[in-house]
């Protein structure tokens, strides 16, 4: 007697099941292959393992934040806990998806995003650090569609396209780094340890695209409406450089911003008041090392002490720790 | 348009959306339609050419079939002349030009080679052998004919279809119900692993040896000509899967181009189970016009080294290819000569005819002799052939070294070269036991789960993905 054929109801499962799986087992493959990020930003895995709505302060941007500002000399400063959750030349339309997904587990008081993106050009070449690293979601996959180059979206949304070939050098402690992620002492900063000195400059390239700035201040305003639904201050600054943008497009950027009712600073001058040493403080015109990275941090330490107040169930110890490996570490670059 | 690519699964997926939804009377011209979109990706305004000599070749056989026995020949000759004649010009002018007379490059021509010049020359030539013999009646219908020489998945490297096996699937529309589509999906998928989890990893090993064969030890080199024979193989017979699943979504059975050609007993034998369509083309336009077997051994010789070497140069206009094929037809005339020889040593050794170890014997040797050979398909001049070979022969006086082997192959994708070969060593024990090349798999979740376990191991193991070019099929180039 001839078998019979299975019925189409148990195809079509056979078939989402298996359909089901496939998504599911190479999405892990792929985040299990892929290097863990571990400095220079995006450390997304470090990120989630801070403790649940602990954080008073979040700052944004792009590598002129995690490169100039340590949340442990801001704590050692004011109390406030704080974590840099920038990025690699990170867009405006990338900040807008980071804030969404950094909001789900932190409710900061403040968030501080750095405005020079407001210049850069609608994809800056590093979608893929910025997003590889961002958790499965709504917002990585809205961030691929409105944020990243159309030749990336293969490796972004399937991550064993960029990763796979892995397979060859991976260990089982990549895994675990991915399984039980560290969290991360810096908060997200990246020490930088050369020294080049600098004369301050205007940098005539820094001038905005009229078309890009428009689109870019359209995702500032998209922020702005974020973090006033979701009732957190907003300050937005322009970072001190060697380099500064000439005076005519700061003075713009800060008109633009302050029309849509954000808070702006301008510190692009703000160099000696820091007392930043032009000879000893900069990694390149526009990044501090790790000298000017604690200056500067003190100074929002300092200047933003009381406001907010820092949470009363603060976590003392481990900002603590965080502050003596942050020292040791720059006493080992500075020595080294 | 290469099968494993996003633009093909597209082509694919409305291709044959089309194929099922629409009316038997649409049928064919969406599927030609589809052929010709197909072709016109790859082969730009040589679609004309192709288009050309399909029309010409279908009203000369028409006009062949109804002439009598001196215009039969002429119009035969006629329709030759312009196929073959054709893939003469395109792909030995340069050759001849350059190479037998010595011509400044600025004389050689520029022009890129047809895509699948070689394959459809063949199909048009066979079809007007097979009708001027009258195998069987020309075809009356333009549409149904173009299909045949047109068709997608054997146009740009065959299997070489003839008249007689494809043209009657056209012309009756075969049914292409639920069991084709899932036999023809497990082929192709089948097919797309074979290609970029093996054939394409052992070809980054290959090239890199190839590419500078003084850069690595003789044992590395020795390493890279034997993953070659399995690349070649496994590259080649995984597009004939995808061209048969392809086919066989659509309800189409296309010729099997290889029976599990390495688990073979004699060089001779390979030649009967290795790119079969085009073997049996030789064989039944070439070599039994020439003679075949029935005028003698000398004759027989010559015959089949003639037959050889056209099948050299068919793959490449390079004396390579030329002294690759006359290697094949040298081997199997020193079989022919040797035999007796070997059958008396066989016996001495105590290898009987009921043995087992004889046919490993045998099969061990008939790989050496045609991996061997491969080094002159493989090779860019015969100069890299025999530098090559010497530089193989180099273990006997330094070593196979190791450590240069493992620069080229690190040790974890060495140890897995055994694991990765497996799967299709158990495809080829299932064809030469007579076995279906793949099981059924009835179960929706065995088809399923098989279906998952292939594209699994192609998303982690495969050539494909940032860092890696798209690598052609070998058998594109002719």
């Amino acid at each position: 007697m001839e078998k019979r054929k299975p019925g189409l109801g148990l195809r079509l499962l056979a078939f989402f099941l298996a359909l089901l799986l496939f998504l599911t087992l190479t999405w892990l493959l792929g985040w299990l292959l892929m290097p863990q990020r571990k400095e220079y930003g995006s450390l997304w895995e470090q990120y989630r393992q801070e403790p649940e709505r602990s954080l008073d302060l979040l700052f944004f941007g792009s590598s002129i934040v995690y490169c100039d500002v340590s949340p442990a000399w801001i704590w050692e400063e004011s109390g406030l806990q704080s974590w840099v959750m920038a990025g690699p030349e990170q867009t405006m339309a990338l900040t807008y998806y980071y804030m969404k997904e950094a909001f789900k587990t932190q409710s900061p008081r403040l968030a501080v995003l750095e405005a020079g993106s407001l210049l850069f050009r609608k994809y800056q070449d590093y979608s893929r650090a910025n997003v590889s690293t961002m958790p499965l979601g709504l917002n990585r996959i809205s961030a691929v569609f409105r944020a990243a180059e159309r030749s990336e979206w293969k490796g972004l949304l399937f991550p064993l396209y960029n990763y796979h070939a892995r397979w060859t050098e991976a260990e089982w402690a990549d895994a675990e780094e991915h399984l039980h992620p560290a969290q991360d002492m810096m908060a997200g900063y990246t020490p930088l340890a050369r020294s080049i000195p600098q004369e301050p400059r205007i940098n005539r390239d820094r001038v905005p695209e009229e078309e890009t700035y428009l689109a870019n201040l359209a995702w500032l305003k998209k922020i702005g409406d974020l973090c006033e639904k979701k009732g957190i201050r907003l300050l937005v600054y322009l970072a001190p450089s060697a380099a500064r943008t000439p005076y005519e497009v700061t003075e713009r950027i800060g008109a633009d911003v302050r029309e849509m009712g954000i808070e702006f600073l301008d510190l692009s001058d703000i160099a000696s008041e820091l007392g930043v040493n032009d000879e000893l403080d900069w990694y390149d015109p526009l990044h501090f090392n790790i000298s000017g990275a604690e200056k500067f941090s003190r100074w929002w330490g300092r200047m933003l002490a009381g406001e907010p107040a820092p949470r009363p169930e603060a976590e003392t110890e481990l900002w603590k720790k965080r502050l003596e490996v942050l020292e040791a570490r720059k006493e080992e670059l500075q020595s080294g | 348009m290469s099968f494993p690519s996003l633009g093909f699964a597209a082509f694919f997926l409305i291709l044959s959306l089309g194929w099922h939804l629409l009316p038997g009377k649409l049928k064919k011209p969406w599927l030609l339609l589809g052929c010709l979109v197909f072709y016109a990706q790859g082969g730009g305004l040589w679609l004309l050419l192709l288009m050309g000599e399909t029309l010409a070749v279908w009203l000369l056989a028409l006009a062949a079939e109804k002439g009598n026995w001196g215009k039969k020949r002429l119009w035969t000759a006629l329709g030759l002349g312009l196929t073959l004649g054709g893939l003469v010009v395109f792909k030995y002018t340069r050759f001849f030009l350059r190479d037998l007379l010595g011509a400044y490059p600025a004389f050689l021509p520029t022009w890129v080679l047809p895509l699948g010049i070689s394959f459809f020359s063949f199909t048009l030539a066979g079809y007007l052998f097979d009708v001027q013999k009258g195998k069987y009646p020309a075809e009356k219908n333009l549409l149904d004919f173009a299909i045949f020489v047109c068709f997608f998945p054997t146009l740009l490297s065959g299997p070489i279809e003839r008249g007689n096996t494809l043209l009657p699937q056209i012309r009756d529309l075969p049914a292409s119900g639920g069991e084709a589509r899932r036999r023809g999906l497990l082929r192709f998928a089948w097919g797309l692993t074979k290609k970029l989890v093996a054939a394409d990893t052992f070809s980054l090993y290959v090239d890199a040896a190839y590419a500078d064969p003084s850069a690595v030890s003789g044992g590395a080199m020795l390493l890279a000509v034997i993953l070659y024979s399995f690349q070649i193989y496994l590259d080649f017979s995984a597009y004939t899967d995808m061209a048969s699943g392809c086919a066989g979504m659509l309800g189409f059975r296309l010729t099997e181009n290889f029976s599990a050609p390495y688990l073979t007993l004699s060089v001779k034998d390979f030649w009967k189970k290795w790119h079969i369509s085009l073997t049996s083309w030789f064989r039944e336009y070439l070599y039994f016009p020439l003679g075949g077997s029935r005028k003698g051994k000398e004759r027989t010789i010559l015959n089949i080294l003639i037959v050889f070497a056209v099948s050299g140069l068919w793959h490449g206009a390079a004396w390579t290819f030329l002294l690759w094929g006359l290697v094949n037809g040298l081997y199997q005339a020193a079989g022919m000569v040797t035999l007796p020889l070997r059958q008396k040593l066989w016996r001495r050794l105590g290898l009987g005819k009921k043995g087992k170890l004889l046919p490993i014997i045998r099969c061990i040797l008939s790989f050496g002799f045609i991996t061997a050979s491969w080094i002159l398909f493989r090779s860019e001049t015969l100069g890299q052939a025999v530098y090559v070979v010497k530089h193989i022969l180099l273990i006997l006086r330094y070593g196979f070294g190791w450590d240069s082997l493992l620069s080229l192959i690190p040790l974890r994708q060495l140890r897995l070269i055994p694991l990765g070969l497996l799967p299709f060593v158990w495809e080829d024990v299932r064809i030469a036991r007579g076995k279906p090349r793949l099981p059924a798999l009835r179960n929706p979740f065995a088809f399923w789960g098989v279906m998952l376990l292939l594209m699994l191991t192609l998303a982690v193991f495969g050539v494909y993905g940032l860092g890696f070019d798209a690598k052609e099929f070998v058998y594109f180039q002719f």
